[in-house]
């Protein structure tokens, strides 16, 4: 049986980052891994979406590769401690919980930025 | 000079996956890069604060590795052309090309848009989970 685990995720894990030292670590990926997807980008409705599932307090992106090896972020929600909301039970009300995908990566979709963190350009 | 982009971002990118497509993709993911970092996550306050940057639309997720080779996610906001949200360059220039510009009393000088890192890494923090994403099976109950 899975110990209880304590609530330890308030919700304010992630800070800001000097775009200058962002944009140099951004390089340092496209330089180590050349021809592969660099980013993703979710529209702020899916975000929201899981955002406002009971007891969401953060979003947990995982590294994922498909079939054909291409690169994807899976996004969950994440509870106050730290489980992922992928399943329910315990309950005898269900509760649906999303788990999204479909990021427009870059290059490869419209819009495509050119800037300090995609090529270096101001 | 910059040619104008047309709007390609309406907010809505993304969209639900099937548990089970999603697990055997973070299952290919840990058997191609076994050791490495398999996720990371961000606490709802930072997403919100981008998320409520004038004209954001959604959030970008660049992937990006530090001087001692961690890998991190750096996240901006984005607008309606798929431009980044990055911070002004040039505050005092933009400030006063923004007050010469100013349409109304009280309208800000200039954006501040925040970039964000920091996210938290499994493995290698407290309370990672155990489930279908992450090590292929549901926790017990």
């Amino acid at each position: 049986m899975e110990t209880e685990r304590k609530p330890i995720i308030t919700g304010r894990e992630g800070g800001a980052i000097d775009p200058h030292v962002a944009a140099s670590w951004t390089k340092n990926f496209r330089d180590k891994r050349t021809g592969e997807t660099i980013s993703h980008l979710f529209g702020r409705e899916i975000i929201e979406r899981i955002l406002a599932q009971e007891g969401c307090v953060a979003l947990r992106f995982y590294h994922a590769h498909d079939h054909d090896g291409k690169r994807h972020l899976v996004i969950s929600g994440v509870n106050h401690d730290g489980t992922d909301q992928v399943h329910h039970s315990g309950s005898a009300k269900p509760i649906l919980y999303e788990v999204g995908d479909q990021s427009m990566p870059c290059p490869g979709s419209p819009g495509c930025p050119k800037g300090l963190l995609s090529d270096g350009a101001l | 000079m910059e040619t104008e982009r047309k709007p390609c971002i309406t907010g809505r990118e993304g969209g639900p996956i099937k548990l089970d497509v999603a697990a055997s993709w973070t299952k290919n993911y840990r058997e191609k890069h076994p050791g490495e970092t398999i996720s990371q996550f961000f606490g709802k306050e930072i997403l919100e604060r981008i998320l409520a940057q004038e004209r954001c639309l959604g959030i970008r997720f660049y992937y990006a590795l530090d001087h001692a080779g961690k890998k991190h996610l750096v996240i901006t906001g984005v607008v309606s052309d798929g431009n980044d949200q990055i911070p002004d360059e040039r505050p005092e220039e933009a400030a006063a090309h923004d007050l010469a510009a100013m349409p109304a009393a009280g309208a800000p000088a200039h954006k501040i848009y925040e970039v964000g890192d920091q996210s938290t890494p499994c493995p290698g923090s407290p309370n990672c989970p155990h489930n279908v994403l992450s090590v292929g099976k549901l926790a017990r109950e």
